[in-house]
């Protein structure tokens, strides 16, 4: 699949999965799972209502004892801009994200410094990592009009800053009485594509959602009180398969987890409807 | 016969793609999406054969573990390559059917964001263990 597709659609995707995040669940089931690697707890929810649009699953990893979720380290750029006694401060830019911010300093140099934060190193590799940020900018005038435009792109290891300047000289082209440079206007973009920063040792709990032949996902990792993101499908009325698994690789230890499953029917304006109680259909192996 | 030529690989070009995703290999490379909650759904039929076999292997090192959970009717199974990059699969699964849907869904997820690569094998399997002689396979979500 073409990439740029791929990611619109992941990014459609994702603002489907994020739907009903601030609505409350109205039913769940406790359980423990099996002691065994591949564990599967197999539930099926009817969402028997004609105006279900989605249902809307979320979990948490209860089991005690177990290491905290602060293994999954963030990674993000902190940007500072500034150009004489005018700054501007743009904070936690992750993978992805775009921020715009337009600085009225007239012609000149405007110094750009770009802290990066996040782990070293992904858990699998000797690679220092980095991320990668992209400045698309206009010098304006105060008509707004382009005086000039460019891009730089800039490398910053984690943990580590850079700094780059970006200049609205005076363009040839203006002819006298014309309007100089007022503004430089920047959208600037995290294009770092992100790493996992999730040690492979620790297990994490999925579950999923599966209605013919569609499905999403979310993770919690143990450690906290807070549930995964909450995941959606949108499968209309009928009943949904709900899946609960973990990661669990290594056989010799204990991998049974408590867990909290929470789910919801809901319309397409994000409102709960009918939501029977899930039934557990197998527990594997 | 340079006609009859061009008409035989019309007609073959046509049929590749109407059965577009359809196959009898026994592996299948995919990658999932940077999103956290990417996931892809594979129909797998096993026409008569009672179980299917199936394992998946991250290829990226950077990748965060790449899980697979297979489903037939009432049962469900999973499996974790939990290490992406390395030469181990995931715990091989057998996943036998309790009924006579010769149907399994098989999706594949992750448990982060962050783009992963990954192979699949699998094949049909008859009761004494020997592969089946078809197994097809269809690419139903891809994300």
């Amino acid at each position: 699949m073409n990439i740029s597709i791929k990611r619109s659609m992941i990014a459609a995707m994702s603002l489907c999965a994020g739907i009903g995040g601030n609505i409350a669940f109205g039913a769940s089931e406790s359980a423990a799972s099996k002691n065994a690697v591949g564990a599967t707890d197999f539930y099926q929810i009817n969402c028997s209502e004609g105006s279900t649009d989605n249902l809307s699953v979320r979990v948490i990893d209860q089991t005690p004892g177990s290491v905290n979720s602060t293994s999954v380290l963030p990674q993000y750029v902190n940007l500072h801009v500034s150009k004489d006694a005018i700054t501007r401060d743009v904070s936690e830019i992750s993978p992805g994200e775009q921020t715009e911010l337009t600085v009225p300093a007239g012609k000149g140099a405007y110094k750009f410094y770009i802290a990066a934060n996040g782990p070293e190193r992904a858990p699998n590799s000797k690679k220092k990592l980095k991320q990668t940020i992209t400045a698309e900018y206009q010098c304006l005038n105060e008509a707004g009009n382009q005086i000039k435009v460019g891009t730089k792109t800039k490398k910053i290891t984690n943990n580590k800053s850079a700094k780059f300047s970006i200049s609205c000289g005076k363009n040839r082209k203006l002819g006298a009485g014309q309007q100089e440079t007022t503004k430089l206007s920047v959208k600037l973009t995290n294009t770092t594509v992100p790493v996992s920063t999730v040690d492979p040792a620790i297990v994490a709990l999925n579950a999923q959602i599966v209605k013919g032949f569609t499905a999403t996902n979310t993770t919690d990792f143990n450690g906290d009180d807070v549930f995964s993101e909450a995941a959606s499908l949108r499968g209309g009325a009928g009943i949904y398969s709900v899946l609960v698994d973990n990661t669990a690789f290594d056989r010799s230890q204990n991998n049974s987890r408590n867990y909290t499953l929470q789910y919801s029917c809901r319309d397409a304006a994000g409102n709960e409807v009918t939501t029977n109680p899930a039934q557990l259909i197998n527990s594997l192996p | 016969m340079k006609n009859i030529k061009i008409k035989l690989l019309t007609v073959i070009g046509l049929l590749s793609m109407t059965y577009p995703f359809m196959s009898s290999a026994h592996d299948q490379s995919q990658s999932l999406g940077v999103a956290a909650s990417a996931t892809d759904v594979y129909e797998v039929d096993c026409a008569s054969a009672p179980k299917l076999f199936f394992e998946i292997k991250s290829i990226l090192s950077s990748s965060s573990p790449v899980s697979a959970q297979v489903i037939n009717d009432t049962v469900a199974l999973s499996t974790t390559d939990s290490r992406g990059g390395d030469t181990e699969s995931s715990p091989a699964l057998e996943v036998v059917k309790p009924g006579n849907s010769a149907i399994y869904t098989v999706v594949v997820n992750k448990t982060a964001a962050g783009a992963a690569n990954y192979a699949i094998e699998f094949h049909c399997e008859n009761s004494d263990g020997s592969h089946a002689s078809i197994t097809e396979i269809a690419l139903k979500q891809d994300q």
